[in-house]
């Protein structure tokens, strides 16, 4: 029976979404060596050029290196969308396990507490929990990754429950488990599959949220590039100047795409009835 | 040796509150088990035998401390447990342990099948070498020590269900619960699993309530029989008691239905019409009134209590012995 990861790279898509997701973390990890230029050195002289040999995909409103700003924009966007993953994978986890696994009026008050998170528009929750506290690189990883912990909550809570009623869960309690032993080792790993598709989706959207973030000036602030502001600064001058505001939504566009088929891949991938179907 | 007692059992009850509605309160309930009383002897085997839905499965699950049951007594090992008590799950799973009916949701697929016979060695602080005990209990059930580090989804159903029987083994219990352990597997597998079972019996006096609604199966491996129907035992007794001189008109129909297993099993047709009534609302009188193709006015008013024929052999039925 071949791994998962064989698997995985057995479907095409997904294997292109990972090459342009390596490319994209490369990028980010070397960009000072990658970069042509200092990402903010200004050169008001040479405001809006287009491409040229030491600016290859030309200068902003400020004339600054826009492949340079790029590269680092891509720490930036990339990290918050690992960084937000993970914490809402982490709360998401917490909450889903002690709601499906606990039950009672546990269950009851977590998942009404997820049902009132998920009627307010996240994007909406986000600017203005941003506003409030104060836009920066922490304050948005942290208030996206608190933001959309409740999708993970109910799948995982879904999985548990249905776990929960499995024979070899029951046979771990009648030879004496603890609830937490038989939760950490009986009912969450095989609850975890799910989850780890979510993470590559849910990845792609937090890029997508921190760059519109950033594009109405809520995300990653001035000086430090973002792929958001960037398109940002360049959406005034589109029809002047139309590569400023285009390569960063180029970059959008990929790495979002990337995790999407990495995403899909890993759904059929880990899907337990090709698992199991030997 | 043979006729102690590892388990008295009287009229265990349980009922399944049913609540209509979030904030509804209950409104009566499923009576699954009803007043059930049986004794189980050391190093015997009690067959618990009936359609699905007669609170076979339910009795086991009460017993390995799964379920908390509304009422009733157990006696384990000289020791009367209440089951108001919080604590008498615990004690019970001391001594007795399951094997489930599913060989392929019996495994952690997550687990190598020698981590999850290893688990309860862990759980219950095993003070020996337990990589030494796990290849002891693989050696018990017959498999190789080759086979200790593979993952459940590499092995067949019967494999699956020995190794389930090895990890029932590593608490050492006393009390081996089966729940038709063999009836999701083929007939030649389910002769290897049953004569394993005969064999670890003999080896380590431990004594089976064995639940199955095949009867070659019940015959082959049992002293004991209890026929369950809603929720109620309607007859008990020696296998030969039960098979051979069958008293009430449910258990000959369920041996009727069967293929003949027992030497001198009588060939009387009872055949059964009718579905079994929802145990939310079982028949006034005899439980079995509606169905039964002797029923009398009698057997509608009336609930017919176990009567004693002789033997250890109890019958519920007004007319038992009169047929």
């Amino acid at each position: 029976m071949p791994s998962v990861l064989q698997r995985l790279f057995q479907h095409k898509l997904a294997t292109v979404g990972a090459i342009v997701l390596l490319l994209l973390v490369f990028a980010a990890l070397f960009a000072p060596w990658l970069a042509p230029n200092n990402p903010e050195d200004v050169h008001p002289e040479a405001s809006l050029r287009g491409p040229s040999r030491q600016f290859p995909l030309g200068q902003d409103p400020s004339g600054r290196c826009i492949l340079s700003r790029m590269l680092y924009g891509a720490r930036a966007s990339l990290s918050v969308g690992f960084l937000a993953g993970v914490i809402s994978l982490g709360v998401g986890i917490i909450m889903g396990s002690l709601a499906g696994y606990f039950g009672g009026w546990v269950d009851l008050l977590i998942m009404r507490v997820a049902e009132v998170f998920m009627t307010i528009p996240q994007f909406l929750l986000v600017i203005a929990a941003v506003a409030i506290v104060g836009p920066s690189f922490t304050s948005v990883l942290v208030i996206i990754g608190l933001s959309s912990w409740t999708g993970y909550a109910r799948v995982l809570r879904g999985e548990i429950l249905s776990i929960k009623q499995k024979p070899f869960v029951e046979a771990a309690r009648a030879y004496g488990s603890s609830s937490w032993r038989i939760l950490l080792r009986h009912v969450l790993p095989n609850c975890l599959s799910p989850l780890i598709v979510m993470v590559t989706l849910n990845v792609a959207s937090v890029i997508l949220l921190e760059s519109s973030l950033s594009f109405l000036g809520f995300g990653i602030q001035e000086p430090q590039a973002s792929w958001g502001s960037i398109l940002s600064q360049g959406r005034a001058y589109f029809q002047s100047a139309p590569h400023v505001a285009t390569f960063p939504g180029i970059a959008i566009m990929l790495a979002v795409l990337a995790f999407n088929l990495l995403g899909d891949g890993l759904r059929d991938a880990l899907d337990p009835k090709l698992v199991e179907g030997e | 040796m043979a006729e102690q007692v590892a388990l008295t059992v009287k009229d265990l009850e349980k009922v399944f509150p049913l609540r209509r509605g979030l904030f509804a309160r209950p409104q009566g309930g499923v009576r699954a088990v009803d007043k059930v009383s049986f004794q189980l002897k050391s190093g015997e085997t009690l067959a618990l035998v009936g359609e699905s839905g007669c609170g076979k499965t339910t009795v086991a699950r009460i017993l390995a401390g799964l379920e908390q049951p509304t009422g009733g007594t157990v006696v384990l090992s000289g020791k009367e447990l209440d089951f108001a008590s919080k604590e008498t799950p615990h004690i019970l799973r001391q001594t007795n342990q399951m094997v489930f009916q599913d060989p392929y949701a019996t495994l952690n697929p997550r687990m190598t099948v020698g981590q999850s016979v290893e688990e309860p060695l862990i759980v219950r602080r095993y003070a020996g070498d337990r990589k030494q005990r796990v290849r002891e209990l693989f050696a018990a059930v017959s498999l190789g020590e080759e086979m200790i580090d593979r993952y459940p989804h590499q092995f067949s159903g019967g494999q699956r269900q020995r190794i389930g029987i090895a990890r029932a083994l590593a608490s050492d219990p006393k009390i081996l619960l089966c729940d038709e352990p063999t009836s999701a597997l083929d007939v030649s597998v389910q002769g290897q699993v049953l004569n394993l079972l005969k064999d670890l019996q003999q080896e380590r006096g431990i004594s089976y309530l064995f639940i199955s609604h095949n009867l070659s199966v019940v015959w082959h491996i049992s002293q004991q029989v209890a026929v369950m129907y809603l929720g109620k035992i309607v007859e008990i007794g020696s296998r030969e008691a039960v098979f051979l001189e069958t008293a009430h008109p449910y258990t000959k129909a369920l041996l009727a239905a069967s293929p003949k297993v027992a030497p001198g099993q009588s060939r009387e047709r009872i055949v059964l019409s009718g579905e079994v009534p929802s145990p939310l609302n079982p028949p006034s009188g005899c439980r079995f009134h509606t169905r039964c193709p002797f029923a009398k006015d009698i057997c509608r008013e009336a609930e017919p209590s176990l009567q004693d024929l002789g033997a250890g052999h109890h019958v519920a039925c007004h007319f038992a012995g009169k047929m």
